[in-house]
């Protein structure tokens, strides 16, 4: 346990278990509407967020939060206006966010030279005013699944029938993808961008194999992210892995010992 | 007007640039009535009872809620719904029955734990689809008629004074439909109004008290002879 000597790693591990208990929280009801690629494309919108953010000296979660949340509006807009095509809305919005990105890192120069720790994530880069946002905005995040988890599971089942019986999809609906863009902008520095939606749907995906009703696949899915968080999170410590791979690779490795118990216990 | 469940005054709708779908409806339907809502596909059936449930908004006319009007309207849970897609949805959502039917009441609160009062109301709402022993099977593992007979246990478990349904007998079983159609009949010797949409006449049964055939464009549909009442309205 000499890992918990170092400072880093204890506001490491402090964020990587509160984005392990919000990621599969969000991702869930994601997964369930067939949304897990929003995930995505808002982890390449906080690209252009985080350049923003490096070049103008701003704390580049904060501006990450800026980006993915207006994002997310755009979205819910876009989505609207190509109603029979709702997921080109998601591909629009990534190859915008990717694109400006793009740009920003390369005029940015030496401002935007350690991008890539955002890219794959860093457990040294999570600063004590970093770990006050996660905690913050996770407390946020958790609060709203609590005070409307009732509501969410009935509009991922039939989102017509909870309409008619009174509740406010539409309000619910913004809510939630706002608080999907909060959930990416501070899983940043712990998974890195390319991996965020991983977190969000490998655990779920895991979760719905065993899971015997919706309140267990909400259990399981924590508890596999947990785990996925804490071992990656100490492996990335002991052989200077990035953080964000490790933490998806595990994910990957208890779905497919779960997938391959499952298929056992069936002869 | 006052023994009036639903109450439609001429109404009119079409979609934006497009023929009218339901053109100058006018319909009262009776508290206690078994309806039937008979025509073919695209008739404009599924139109008329997404008018009647605020759904889509006509372009012309008035429709009465237990009296009210539709736009003032707020009790929803008085009024019962089984649309067409519910059947159709994504059969590998991992929630057990008990969970499914529990929404209604559930979504009025922060807990997700089911207390005792809701629970007496699952199993009630369960006992009356012959599917109590399902209670806690997830509801993907059932067959297309049990998950039929699920929804509509979901909608009673808010005991609406007003039940509609959309097609409830495509693609389910015999002792399904036996099944639902005795359920409804029980409701609605208890007070229950109830519409029924069908394409299928074998459905629309002798108890049936009013049938109202919807026909689209000029070809004249006539109503069969051997029901106690009926109304028809042409789309043109």
């Amino acid at each position: 346990m000499d890992f918990l000597d170092y400072s880093f790693m204890q506001r490491a591990l402090l964020s990587g278990f509160a984005i392990g208990i919000v990621c599969p929280l969000m991702g869930m009801f994601l997964v369930l509407r067939r949304l897990s690629m929003i995930g995505d494309a808002l982890a390449h919108v906080s690209m252009a967020g985080i350049a923003t953010g490096l070049i103008l000296g701003l704390n580049p979660t904060i501006t990450a939060l800026i980006s993915t949340m207006t994002a997310s509006l755009l979205i819910d807009l876009l989505r609207k206006t190509y109603s029979k095509f709702a997921e080109i809305a998601i591909a629009i919005i990534m190859a915008g966010g990717l694109g400006i990105g793009i740009i920003l890192i390369t005029i940015g120069g030496s401002n935007t030279a350690n991008v890539m720790s955002y890219l794959f994530g860093s457990i040294i880069a999570i600063s004590p005013f970093d770990l006050f946002i996660i905690l913050i905005i996770s407390l946020i995040i958790l609060t709203f699944m609590i005070v409307f988890y009732n509501k969410l599971f009935f509009i991922a089942f039939d989102e017509e029938a909870a309409r008619l019986n009174g509740i406010p999809v539409n309000f619910i609906n913004i809510l939630f993808m706002l608080l999907t863009a909060m959930t990416v902008a501070v899983s940043i520095k712990v998974t890195g961008i390319l991996l965020i939606s991983a977190l969000m749907t490998i655990p779920v995906a895991t979760s719905i194999q065993i899971a015997r009703s919706f309140k267990q696949t909400s259990f399981f899915s924590i508890l596999f992210a947990l785990l996925s968080v804490f071992f990656g999170l100490i492996s990335s410590f002991y052989f200077n892995w990035p953080p964000g791979g490790t933490i998806i690779v595990i994910s990957l490795l208890i779905l497919i010992v779960v997938l391959f118990v499952k298929k056992l216990s069936r002869f | 007007m006052e023994k009036s469940a639903i109450y439609i005054n001429n109404i009119s709708f079409a979609y934006p640039s497009q023929k009218p779908i339901i053109n100058n409806v006018t319909l009262n339907i009776q508290k206690k009535q078994f309806v039937g809502i008979f025509g073919p596909n695209g008739a404009g059936k599924s139109t008329l009872i997404k008018l009647i449930l605020g759904l889509l908004k006509p372009s012309r006319g008035k429709i009465l809620i237990n009296g009210q009007a539709l736009e003032n309207f707020q009790d929803w849970s008085k009024i019962g719904y089984i649309s067409q897609k519910a059947a159709s949805f994504n059969s590998s959502f991992p929630a057990t029955v008990e969970e499914v039917i529990a929404a209604p009441l559930l979504s009025k609160s922060f807990l997700p734990k089911i207390t005792g009062n809701i629970q007496k109301k699952i199993e009630r709402a369960l006992s009356l689809v012959d599917l109590l022993s399902y209670k806690k099977s997830l509801i993907g593992n059932l067959s297309g008629g049990q998950q039929q007979r699920v929804f509509l246990a979901r909608t009673l478990i808010t005991e609406p004074e007003i039940l509609i349904l959309d097609e409830p007998f495509v693609g389910i079983d015999q002792t399904s439909i036996k099944l639902i159609f005795n359920t409804l009949k029980e409701l609605n010797d208890r007070g229950t109004t109830i519409i029924m949409i069908t394409h299928d006449l074998r459905w629309l049964k002798e108890e049936i008290d009013l049938l109202v055939c919807v026909e689209k464009g000029s070809i004249h549909l006539h109503c069969p002879v051997n029901f106690k009442n009926h109304v028809m309205y042409h789309n043109h």
